[in-house]
């Protein structure tokens, strides 16, 4: 009988669903490629923006492509497949190297890339100075080797928005839990600290995080009221997060990628002190939060002001969302109400009420054109969430006038928004 | 391997009840049409769990005890409907030291079973089968607190039984049952004993 319940349960469990998503980031050999090269001065990775023919490639990444810089990595945004690519980038023996990989945003297709710039573009972009023909060249490949598919890029103009003309038409991409969902497959788990300074790299400005007590009444960042396996590992971890201390949470509990479930605190201080995100969305899921959160924000507010001041950092905003009628009322009580930064979710006469800096509108609501011109007209600014079907978000960036956008995929949304003529 | 074993082990099975099959059974020779089983069932139980805790020491345990009472109706056929529930225990860990956690602090795991039952009865030999939710429940006894957290979740079981007639309402059987929450990934197998009164009507 032992014998039988033995091998019963092991073929019980060797057919057992494993649902967990797997990352879609190959672990590059590529990128040995950079060993022994030197970083880039900001001013060179400045060079490389804009936006690009692809001359070889277009099969797989379209015909135009964005190259946007976050100071660390140049990104890749392409229009076909949705696809981008992350590439860290170096110098050596007089030549620019970008390794790392690309993937469809949507999709599970995901391989190595290495592009180069040589010679006398090279030594040009590292002077500070674009060449009068700037050309990427390299290959990619369908697992962690490149060589399979050649690729060509060349310059062809300027980001949209980097033009000083353009500044007022700007749109914000914010990333949606940290830089997007599990279900996603990005490199790290959704509502992380590791996502969060990442999400630079998929495009993103800012980010919204969703905001949860602990039973000690920590603000933590998840998504979920209960804890589930689609966020987290923890055999004890079951039902709602706020049954449980902070304590309890990060022995017991791994986010799905193995990362703790931060604190709101440790959020904040890694977007200041590690990030050059310009917004972060904090997405209140619990009235207690009022009188927890708020002085966490202004503190964040208040350092992130003296980086900026001291040109150590962008200019950062931090909204408290209110998304909710209890949230709402409970944020309305307090006397200081009108000098905290929020975004309200509930409709413009709230937002006037609660003197809201930004109007979060469900992106169903549409282009909301009179709405959006008497915002504008009181100096409030108005995002659309979530927005994630690129044809959408194309048509939303070309017809529409909200300030920013809320998404899943950024890298979307920042193919779309540079591209712009 | 495992797959070949499994069928040696459960050809194995079908000969030994062919050859035992002596129990079926005088005692039970009535002529009335339907049966209502009543059945209660106790057996020891091992846990099919990975472990995702990180407790630095600590005693870590998969077995346990399992109990459960089962309903069934069985009209004038091999199939049987009913319902069933009890406790599942899937592990426990004792923590002795731990940077965070309180030494002395303890975590179970269990499940309260709600489910829909159908059992098939054949030479004494009866096969079982049922799905339905779970009250899955964790347990974090540390000193000073006891922090206690639920959510329910779908699951299903099946279970192979060998039952001996005592009596024309007295039933005994030796009992295996193997209960799987998918979700969580987790599963218990347990082998056991089980006492059954049947009202014949």
């Amino acid at each position: 009988m032992t014998v039988l319940l033995s091998v019963l349960g092991c073929v019980l469990a060797c057919n057992s669903c494993d649902s967990e998503l797997r990352v879609l980031v190959p672990d590059a050999a590529v990128l040995d490629t950079l060993v022994n090269s030197v970083s880039l001065p900001a001013a060179a990775m400045s060079q490389l923006d804009g936006v690009y023919l692809v001359r070889s490639g277009a099969s797989r990444f379209g015909d135009t492509v964005v190259l946007k810089h976050d100071g660390r990595a140049l990104s890749m945004f392409c229009q076909r497949n949705s696809a981008y690519m992350v590439l860290k980038v170096g110098l050596r023996n007089n030549t620019i190297l970008c390794a790392g990989y690309w993937r469809f945003a949507q999709g599970s297709q995901t391989g190595a890339a290495l592009l180069s710039i040589a010679d006398s573009s090279a030594q040009s972009i590292v002077n500070g100075h674009r060449p009068e023909r700037l050309m990427f060249r390299g290959s990619i490949g369908a697992s962690e080797r490149v060589g399979e598919e050649q690729i060509t890029l060349e310059y062809l103009r300027a980001l949209h928005g980097q033009d000083s003309s353009q500044a007022s038409g700007q749109v914000l991409i914010i990333a949606h839990r940290g830089g997007g969902r599990n279900s996603d497959r990005l490199p790290f788990s959704e509502n992380s600290v590791e996502l969060i300074k990442y999400a630079s790299k998929l495009g993103a400005q800012g980010v919204e995080i969703d905001v949860r007590l602990t039973r000690d009444s920590v603000p933590v960042l998840y998504h979920d009221e209960n804890l589930n396996t689609r966020l987290v590992d923890g055999e004890y971890m079951v039902g709602p997060i706020g049954n449980y201390s902070l304590a309890q949470l990060r022995t017991l509990a791994r986010l799905k990628n193995g990362e703790l479930i931060p604190t709101l605190q440790e959020v904040l201080d890694a977007v200041v002190d590690s990030t050059d995100l310009r917004a972060v969305w904090l997405d209140i899921k619990d009235v207690a939060e009022v009188q927890n959160v708020i002085p966490m924000q202004q503190a964040a507010l208040k350092r992130a002001a003296a980086l900026h001041a001291a040109g150590l950092r962008d200019s950062l905003e931090i909204f408290f969302g209110l998304a909710t009628d209890d949230i709402y009322q409970a944020f309305l009580h307090r006397a200081d109400h009108a000098s905290v930064s929020s975004v309200c979710e509930l409709g413009v006469d709230q937002v006037l009420a609660a003197n809201s800096a930004v109007y979060g509108a469900r992106w169903t609501l549409g282009g909301l054109e009179s709405t959006l011109s008497d915002l504008h007209a009181r100096g409030k600014r108005a995002y659309v969430w979530t927005l994630d079907q690129p044809e959408f978000i194309a048509s939303f960036l070309a017809t529409t006038q909200y300030d920013g956008i809320l998404t899943n995929y950024p890298t979307v949304v920042a193919y779309y928004n540079y591209v712009r003529p | 391997m495992s797959a070949l074993k499994t069928l040696s082990i459960v050809l194995l099975l079908v000969a030994l009840q062919l050859g035992l099959n002596f129990n079926t059974c005088a005692l039970c020779a009535d002529t009335s049409n339907y049966r209502l089983h009543v059945q209660a069932y106790a057996g020891r139980s091992e846990s099919i769990i990975q472990r995702t805790t990180s407790v630095d020491k600590a005693e870590y345990s998969r077995s346990g005890l399992v109990w459960s009472l089962r309903v069934i109706a069985q009209p004038d056929h091999l199939l049987g409907l009913g319902f069933e529930s009890g406790h599942l225990h899937f592990s426990t860990l004792n923590v002795k030291k731990d940077a965070t956690l309180p030494e002395g602090s303890t975590m179970s795991l269990t499940a309260i079973p709600i489910l829909g039952i159908f059992t098939m009865e054949k030479y004494g030999l009866e096969l079982s089968g049922g799905v339905g939710t779970f009250y899955y429940r964790a347990e974090l006894d540390s000193p000073g607190s006891i922090t206690t957290s639920a959510d329910w979740e779908i699951g299903w079981t099946a279970g192979l039984a060998y039952r001996f007639n005592l009596a024309h309402t007295w039933v005994v059987a030796v009992d295996s049952r193997y209960y799987t929450i998918p979700e969580r990934s987790v599963s218990t197998l347990s082998a056991g004993l089980r006492v059954e009164y049947q009202w014949w009507y």
